[in-house]
């Protein structure tokens, strides 16, 4: 019987060769490297932390001066927290001192205080106060502020980025900001957020919003046909680090027919349906004709993931009198879409642990799924054919 | 000698809390020659008694003054010698408030003669008094800890720049106290999650912590110089927070705990 092991030289094109045929002959990526924790190391020096990566909605930070959240990203403690002059911005959370988390939770300070020895920062990342340390000759304070990372803003979400090196989050994104701005996400407001853990891989999920093929078998209660008629995929005239589908159908698929949509977003009949962008590495968003939902994914090791769904509607849909009750089945058609995408992604994350698993083919209708993961091969191998 | 603008609530812990700042009592003498802002009594440290009220839960003697700094600033060089040469500060028998605004009408102002009288009635009653609880502690403890309650608006152009930490702690630049007892403040200030410190920063102690504070002689002082944002509303009426009062209180009480703890370490409970 045919069987994939993780061989020790995981890094070597050659046991990738077969993913990168062209997409009629290729296999899928070896099941390793959804279970490989050496395959998981490379992916986080290679893309977390040479990309830029969604963080959600910028009004998870409060206005006021002060607020803050914090979260893991790749096993890195941020915390991004609002300035006295309003202005957001990321630093990782861990005290200068000896490394403790400096804050918790979310919330509102007037410093970053550790809570271990009390070492505080301003809300610029400044080191200010270091309790007993007094007569120190050889410590200067301002060589000790929490360490900043990159933080940009694109439609209405904050992006950060742990290399300095890196370039600008726009260019970073290419073509996608222009294909996308009739929708004016940057003034959309999130009316919810729900976070769902994932037992499998990240690239379980990041495959999976690429994979048209999947949809009317898993979401059929969920998101039936509603007569679309056709599909656009990524192909050679989309720009940036992103991969994008399109679904033309007319209004909203996202609640049952019988119930109240939310008001249309004035749209030019060109951007009817449902545009589908997926940021590389972890940022999935769907530009819809009434609203936009962002994804965020939190990779936490090789074999969990936490996945994050915010919802964003225009200003003036999220103040209409009966929002609450039109909105109560967009949620519920995407909490069910959620949940029965985690049933298969679980599954195929315990079937790659199988000693006798062999891969497979992709179908015409993966073409996305096969360039997603030639994306992630490109950075963690890199670009060699194996030969 | 006793005077009916002192009160001394009287125990037998080694803590003595000395309150020179917060008075508001204008004597009716003085009153007609002030100006508005001499009897609005803007830089008087609002509250201060209250803010410390669990004094007796520490055992602590309590000293204070119900008269006005306007009319003698006990925590002055008597002399008349600056506090800090070369900054702005107020005098013995001020003039003008923090703002440099008059305290006094034209001519209204104390001479010399005056502000040695004014020495002789108010200053010299309070210092009396405060030798006088220090020494029965020594003689109770064979230590004193003298704690000099202060507050200011946490801004201030003319006395310091930006705004003031929350917490300023003085000990004469180290002079008036043990490290130890500097740490116990700094350690319970810098633990509080919100507010900021500094040890010997503007505020370095007046002359009461540079007079008391000499630990040869058993005696260890500390000032602290609260901004009064941590507290109270810091405009006129200048109205008293109860809410951040109760979120404040904890950290006074730790850093004064903490005092006494250094005490019993070093020298030993005596009762």
């Amino acid at each position: 019987m045919r069987s994939i092991k993780e061989p020790a030289d995981i890094l070597d094109p050659r046991h990738y060769a077969a993913v990168r045929r062209p997409t009629d002959l290729a296999e899928p990526l070896p099941p390793w490297c959804y279970t490989s924790p050496a395959f998981f190391e490379r992916e986080r020096e290679q893309i977390f932390f040479k990309c830029w990566n969604c963080v959600g909605p910028m009004s998870r930070v409060a206005e006021a001066a002060g607020s803050y959240i914090t979260f893991t990203y790749v096993d890195v403690p941020v915390v991004i927290v609002r300035g006295n002059d309003l202005k957001l911005r990321a630093f990782v959370n861990s005290c200068r001192h000896r490394g403790q988390e400096v804050v918790q939770g979310s919330g509102e300070c007037k410093f970053l205080k550790c809570p271990y020895h009390a070492w505080a920062y301003s809300l610029e990342g400044e080191l200010v106060g270091t309790p007993l340390f007094e007569g120190h000759d050889q410590f200067d304070k301002n060589e000790y502020g929490l360490v900043a990372l990159k933080l940009e803003f694109w439609a209405g979400a904050m992006w950060i980025n742990f290399d300095p090196e890196s370039g600008d989050l726009l260019s970073y994104l290419g073509d996608l900001p222009e294909r996308t701005k009739a929708w004016h996400a940057e003034d959309m407001v999130c009316v919810s957020r729900v976070e769902t853990v994932i037992n499998a891989n990240w690239k379980q999920y990041y495959e999976n919003f690429s994979d048209v093929y999947h949809v009317p078998f898993v979401h059929t209660s969920s998101l039936p046909f509603k007569g679309h008629a056709k599909r656009e995929w990524h192909n050679e005239n989309y720009i940036g680090n992103y991969i994008m589908h399109r679904v033309w159908f007319p209004g909203t698929r996202s609640i049952p027919d019988e119930a109240k949509p939310l008001p249309e977003i004035d749209l030019t009949s060109d951007l009817q349906g449902a545009f589908y962008p997926w940021i590389y590495p972890n940022g999935g968003m769907s530009f819809t004709n009434d609203s936009m939902w962002l994804i965020e994914l939190y990779p936490d090791g090789p074999e969990r993931t936490l996945h994050v769904r915010s919802l964003m509607v225009p200003k003036a849909s999220a103040a209409l009198p009966d929002f609450a009750s039109i909105i109560v089945n967009y949620e519920n058609t995407l909490a069910l879409i959620t949940s029965q995408d985690v049933v298969v992604l679980e599954s195929q994350q315990r079937s790659v642990h199988s000693p006798v698993y062999c891969t497979g083919r992709f179908a015409r209708m993966d073409k996305l799924v096969h360039d997603s993961e030639l994306w992630i091969l490109d950075r963690v191998i890199g670009n060699a054919d194996g030969q | 000698m006793s005077a009916d603008f002192l009160i001394t609530e009287r125990r037998g812990g080694p803590l003595l809390l000395s309150m020179p700042h917060g008075g508001t009592t204008i004597p009716d003498w003085l009153a007609p020659r002030l100006s508005a802002n001499g009897t609005a009594i803007d830089d008087t440290d609002w509250w201060i008694d209250k803010l410390y009220d669990f004094a007796a839960s520490l055992d602590a003697t309590v000293l204070r003054t119900t008269l006005s700094r306007y009319v003698i600033d006990v925590n002055r060089d008597p002399s008349g010698a600056s506090l800090y040469p070369g900054q702005a500060t107020t005098e013995l028998c001020p003039v003008t408030d923090f703002d440099g605004i008059p305290l006094y009408k034209d001519g209204e102002a104390p001479g010399e003669a005056e502000i040695a009288d004014r020495r002789v009635r108010y200053f010299a009653p309070y210092h009396a008094a405060l030798e006088a609880e220090l020494a029965r502690l020594k003689s109770i403890h064979g230590y004193a800890l003298l704690f000099d309650c202060h507050s200011i608006r946490s801004v201030v152009p003319r006395l310091f720049e930006g705004r003031l930490p929350v917490f300023n702690i003085g000990t004469n630049s180290g002079a008036a106290c043990d490290d130890g007892i500097a740490a116990a403040v700094v350690t319970a200030c810098a633990a509080h999650p919100d507010f900021d410190y500094a040890l010997n920063g503007r505020f370095k102690g007046g002359w009461i912590t540079r007079r008391y504070g000499k630990p040869a002689d058993g005696v260890h002082a500390v000032q602290l110089e609260l901004a009064q944002l941590a507290y109270m509303e810091e405009a006129r009426p200048w109205r008293f927070d109860p809410i951040k009062t109760q979120r404040l209180q904890p950290t006074l009480r730790t850093a004064l705990a903490g005092m006494i703890d250094w005490g019993k370490t070093h020298f030993g409970a005596k009762r």
